[in-house]
């Protein structure tokens, strides 16, 4: 067991892990943050996308030891002070989730991309979802999703919206 | 799907990442993971010993030099992508990332374990190959550079001894040539059935100076000729000779059927390939070649 | 408590669910854990057909954290048959041969998943490979048979006659004949198949969290296995992460989880990865079908003669009624007098098939609109006008197929696919398509009919309870994986209680919150709870005015309940909301609660035409979706977001099988795609927008009119992929016969007619 520190949604954790464990793992089993989900532990289907000093990362491919000292963002992290962040908002009055499986992972890829793409094409919005899969939706709600929340990041009323 | 147990290493400096590599000859460098820890977690590999050098900030440069770039192995593929220097000295590095895998998976990977990783079918090892990059590999003992045509010796194998690692790459800067890079993967940022890019210098007759074309997925390493690229040079770039130049390597290549593609749908992938990467490099060489003259 | 102004039905309200979920706090099997479990990881076998020589666990057995490895070599309670798969069911652990490559062969149980499989490492199996099993039809031959008790490998046979049967042919102008394949397909759920057990010994009861379509069925496994009382065992779903079909039947794993948490005393947890996904979670769609059409000069059908096998995997799993649903959607749409139907369910080497999302529903289709499509050629006939001429007409309704049972009930059908050709624009298309030749960029169109037969068995029942605080609890055994019950349940209880919906809580898919149920798959909740949901809510109001009499001091007769408020008949000016009803009830420390379930053996016939245009690249062989629409009948609409989602998803999983998907197997029954880079799900970027038109006819056969949609958008999906791909190249008489048709298999396809030009 080594010790190592993470930040994750904010709050710092000390933690003994094996240098074995995946990220994944222990944010789901030491540290009960259950949202962050595994699909295939190979990199492709995306549920596991956290972000990892900011930017999106397969928590299923990195060694917690590796992330040692690194601010990490989670699905749980999104929301703030129980007002869900626009692309949350958006997932829901969208039907972007069915089963929800596959939901967190796109919502840390779409609030990543967001961020630097205020104004995105559908297709824009597609490619940057290249790497998540869904089974359930056919992504064409939750493209409208990332549309509909990048409107309301645009706009700035995501506190209006979300107060329901 | 979990890995197996291994020693774990973190070193601080790349001496003493070396000195450890030196130590245990059966280790592996851990760099971005994108395609170590898949293995590991399917229990293809079992690493004894795993040094992660994801500390080692030695080798996250992007620095100018003489000869074009330099740029260490823990340069990750968001930064290739990003990074203005390699946007203006090898614009086609910056390009090829969007070919790359996902945004998660290029937040990781490292310039020096797609190298490393040595898949004949990724973007990476098709431009070291295309421009003659030179591979800087270190061990406790020595540096030296390895040409890339020397460095990538058959699918995943590299001429790395067990105790060196690679901890830079120096690529001369094409910002004058055209070049263009082009490949067909079933989905978006699937691994390619084929992949071509090739560069073109023109004279100031627009003949061809000098052309080079390099393939990835057709061979157990990436795919080149300078014989045939020397044949190019005084020709007039058209259509025409595209597609001769196709129709050659047509030939010219020996791809292998697998699951998802037979030897000769990838030849004619292939074929396809070149003649689109020629035309696209052709383009942005008369670019460059008028603003070499307007400069 | 505002009073709703206008019905819940038909509203394309947000679902109540997903707050949670859009927050990661919904809760999965994975998510559950026990107090001191362990959890069990399986060795799995190689071989596709190999007997066991012995096992060595010793290794295994000594390693840290590794608290038992079970194999049935030494348990011999895990050789018996699991239960509810007949006529022939695995053992939960392979004692003496293996039939399947992934087939469960020892089982770790231990402190965690990374040491578990340290262990499975470790446990040396000694095999002596066989002969494996991997054509259908040459295992239908029964040159060698699988089990010797069976007698044969064909486990089941499907035949049916209508008409003068293939004597009829004779009669026809043409007989087209075609032999038709698709390929093996994985449903792969993103949430994989998971389980967990903690068993109670001083009560003797077992508590189960089961990524499961049906609590009470796997109640019913479960108690049958262990040898206890249904009421001993708690099924609860938790989070389902995706169906599909394939989370509904008999598994090893669940036996071996309940059955150790049992032994053990141990809470015991099994959470399948991806790999085993790929390796033991059952599969479907494989057939190869030999068929004739026989047709008249001026494109009316005569008769169908089809001879299918269906490679089923080494044991029956669901496969049977994959293939009699095949047999039954043979007809489509159209009308054809005269039918001759021979399927065979064929034992092999490979995974068991299991309903998959369509189950059956997509192959009759694909057969029959590929066949289609070669009658025009072969007539020199338009595909669209050979459609119009054979489509049932809505003055023939209720049509009989000439299948048992299976009469079409409503819509117009012709009128639909004329909506799509419209919506399409047709003629605009055909010059649009003949410019781009001329570019040469190939354009194709697609269409396909197809009518989706849903329910027609058993029952499902609804629960309903007031609660103190006048909220009503709304109990199923329904068991959702996503398709939104909580949502679309409440809206239709919403009306019936007139209610607002945040008044209504449903629990679906728990065995202590209602008696009986029989689950989520084939399209049928809508149909079944759904209607169950509005009996229920009538019997709830009924006792409901019994306590609203005794508040109000009069006779039950002269209650009356409007805008959600009880009242005695004259007095409107007094009267009881069902908060105040709760308050009232209280005291008495009984409870307001209603049971009702709603049966019908009738199916419903949702139906729809589907068109998509295709761009494809001649030289990469790459096939791109420009547009797709669908004109589609779902009956009455619950909730049009939820509808759409399903049509939408359904249509691009489907679009995966027909282009991407496929399970590879060697020719001694080595699966070679088992994990997501080589087998293909549709992402973002290849998936279309879809265009939905509704049509919508409530089914006739309940109440409610409620049809099923789950399975609409993913039936007609191979069959219009390849008509599309053909149509690009019509010139060039391309002919497909298996999907999927991915660019390598079309690349192929292309150098038969000549290759590239």
């Amino acid at each position: 067991m080594v010790p190592i520190t993470l930040t994750v949604n904010g709050v710092k954790h000390a933690l003994e892990v094996e240098p074995r464990w995946l990220l994944a793992d222990v944010l789901r089993d030491e540290l009960h943050l259950t949202g962050t989900h595994l699909g295939c532990e190979q990199g492709v289907c995306g549920a596991c996308t956290v972000l990892l000093d900011g930017r999106p990362a397969r928590s299923c491919l990195t060694l917690a030891v590796t992330a040692s000292g690194c601010e990490i963002t989670t699905v749980e992290g999104l929301a703030k002070d129980g007002v869900l962040h626009p692309v949350q908002e958006a997932f829901w009055q969208e039907h972007a989730l069915q089963c929800g499986f596959c939901t967190p992972g796109f919502l840390m890829t779409a609030a990543h991309f967001l961020e630097n793409n205020p104004n995105p094409t559908r297709s824009a919005i597609r490619e940057a979802l290249s790497g998540n899969l869904c089974r359930c939706t056919g992504y064409q709600h939750i493209v409208n999703a990332v549309e509909r929340a990048a409107t309301i990041i645009r706009e700035g009323d995501s506190h209006a919206i979300s107060q329901d | 799907m979990k890995p197996p147990a291994f020693q774990y290493y973190q070193p601080h400096t790349l001496d003493e990442a070396l000195q450890l590599l030196s130590e245990h000859g059966d280790a592996k460098i851990l760099a971005g993971g994108q395609s170590l820890i898949p293995m590991m977690n399917m229990r293809l590999a079992h690493p004894d010993v795993l040094i992660d050098i994801n500390g080692l900030t030695e080798l996250t440069h992007i620095k100018e030099t003489d000869q074009g770039l330099a740029i260490g192995a823990l340069v990750r593929h968001y930064q290739l992508e990003q990074h203005p220097l390699i946007q203006r000295k090898v614009p086609l590095v910056a390009e090829a990332e969007h070919l790359i895998g996902h945004p998660a998976i290029r937040s990781r990977g490292t310039i020096g374990g797609s190298l490393s990783h040595a898949d004949p079918a990724a973007e990476l090892p098709v431009l070291a190959t295309l421009f003659d990059w030179e591979l800087v590999v270190s061990s406790a003992a020595a540096e030296r550079t390895i040409p890339a045509r020397e460095f990538f010796l058959s699918y995943f194998i590299t001429a790395l001894a067990p105790d060196e690692m690679v901890t830079g790459v120096r690529t001369p800067s094409h910002a004058h040539a055209g070049a263009h890079i082009t490949e067909y993967a079933v989905r978006a940022g699937d691994f390619a059935l084929a992949i071509a890019a090739a560069s073109i210098v023109l004279n100031a007759s627009d003949t061809i100076q000098s052309a080079r074309i390099a393939l990835g997925g057709v061979a157990d390493i990436p795919w080149r000729d300078p014989d045939f690229e020397a044949s190019l040079q005084g020709q007039s770039p058209s259509p025409s000779l595209w597609r001769e130049v196709g129709q050659h390597i047509k030939e010219a290549i020996d791809p292998t059927d697998d699951l998802h593609a037979s030897a000769d749908y990838r030849r004619q992938l292939a074929q396809t390939l070149v003649e689109k990467a020629l035309a696209g490099a052709l383009e942005r060489a008369k670019l460059a070649e008028m603003k070499g003259r307007q400069a | 408590m505002a009073i709703q102004e206008r019905s819940w039905i038909g509203r394309p309200v947000p679902r109540t669910e997903d707050r949670a979920l859009v927050q990661g706090l919904g809760q999965y099997v994975s998510d559950i854990n026990f107090e001191g479990q362990w959890v069990m990881a399986l060795v799995r076998s190689p071989h596709a057909h190999a007997r066991i020589a012995r096992i060595n666990t010793e290794a295994a057995k000594k390693l840290p954290g590794v608290h038992a490895v079970i194999t049935s070599q030494e348990w011999e309670n895990l050789r018996r048959p699991l239960p509810g798969m007949a006529p022939i069911a695995p053992p939960a652990l392979a004692h003496d041969r293996v039939y399947y490559v992934g087939e469960p062969v020892a089982a770790i149980l231990a402190d965690n998943r990374y040491v578990a499989e340290d262990a499975a490492e470790l446990v040396e199996v000694h095999y002596e490979p066989l002969p494996a099993l991997s054509n259908a039809e040459e295992a239908a031959q029964d040159q060698e048979i699988l089990h010797p008790s069976l007698g044969t490998n064909v486990v089941d046979r499907v035949q049916y006659e209508s008409g003068a049967g293939r004597g009829a042919l004779a009669a026809a102008d043409h007989v087209v004949t075609a032999t038709l394949r698709l390929g093996r397909v994985s449903a792969q759920p993103m949430e994989p198949r998971g389980i967990a057990a903690h068993y109670d010994p001083q009560n003797q009861t077992l508590l189960v969290y089961h990524a499961t379509q049906s609590v009470h069925r796997a109640q019913e496994r479960i108690a049958e296995y262990l040898g206890m009382e249904k009421s001993q065992v708690r099924v609860i779903a938790p989070e389902v992460g995706g169906g599909f079909g394939v989370k509904n039947g008999t598994y090893p794993e669940e036996a071996l989880v309940t059955y150790c948490a049992v032994h053990f005393q141990r809470p015991i947890k099994w959470a399948g990865d991806r790999f085993e996904e790929f390796l033991s979670t059952y599969q479907e769609r494989e057939q190869i079908h030999h068929v004739e059409l026989g047709i008249n000069r001026d494109g009316t059908l005569v008769a169908l003669v089809d001879t299918y096998y269906q490679d089923n995997g080494a044991y029956p799993g669901g496969g049977m009624i994959v293939s009699r649903t095949t047999a039954r959607n043979l007809p489509g749409p159209y009308r054809i007098p005269h039918l001759a139907i021979n399927g065979a369910a064929v034992l092999t080497n490979k995974v068991p098939q299991a309903p998959y999302r369509g189950a059956g529903r997509p192959q009759g289709h694909y057969i029959i609109e590929r066949m289609l499509d070669r009658a025009a050629e072969e007539l020199g006939m338009d595909r669209i006008e050979i459609r119009r001429k054979n489509l049932v007409r809505p003055d023939e309704l209720p049509y009989r197929t000439g299948i048992p049972d299976a009469m079409y009930d409503s819509g117009d059908f012709p009128q639909a696919f004329q909506d799509l050709l419209e919506a399409i624009d047709l003629s605009a298309f055909r010059k649009r398509q003949a410019a781009a030749r001329q570019d040469g960029i190939r354009l194709g169109l697609g269409v396909a009919n197809y009518v989706e037969v849903s329910a027609g068995f058993g029952f499902e029942g609804v629960r309903l309870r007031l609660l103190e605080d006048g909220q009503v609890l709304l109990s199923t055994g329904a068991t959702g994986q996503g398709q939104g019950h909580r949502t679309a349940l409440a809206q239709i209880a919403a009306d019936t209680l007139q209610l607002p919906l945040d008044r209504i809580t449903v629990v679906e898919g728990d065995t202590d919150q209602i008696q009986k149920g029989i689950g989520t798959f084939g399209s049928r909740t809508m149909i079944m709870a759904g209607n169950a949901a509005r009996v229920a809510g009538e019997g709830f109001i009924a006792k409901a005015k019994d306590w609203a009499a005794r508040a109000l001091e009069a006779h039950v007769d002269d209650i009356i309940f409007q805008d959600g408020r009880f009242s005695v008949q004259g007095v409107p000016s007094v009267s009881l909301d069902w908060a105040e009803l709760a308050r009232k009830i209280a005291p008495s420390g009984e409870m307001l609660i209603h049971e009702d379930y709603f049966g019908s053996g009738t199916p419903t016939y949702g139906f729809g035409s589907h068109g998509m245009i295709v761009r494809v690249d001649e030289r990469t062989a790459d096939i791109r979706i420009e547009r797709y629409v669908i004109v589609h009948d779902g009956g009455t609409i619950v909730n049009p977001l939820l509808a759409n989602g399903q049509v939408i998803g359904g249509t691009v999983q489907g679009l995966g099988s027909a282009l991407y998907e496929e399970m590879i197997y060697s020719e001694d029954g080595q699966p070679l795609t088992t994990s997501f880079l080589d087998y293909r799900l549709p992402g973002a970027v290849e998936s279309p927008d879809i265009e939905i038109h509704h049509r919508d006819y409530p089914a006739p056969s309940n109440p409610a009119g409620y049809k099923g949609v789950g399975e609409a958008g993913i039936i007609p999906s191979q069959a219009i992929v390849l008509s599309a791909v053909e149509d690009a190249f019509q010139d060039r008489g391309l002919k497909l016969d298996f999907a999927p048709v991915t660019p390598g298999r079309l690349f192929q396809a292309l150098e038969e007619k000549g290759g590239f030009q």
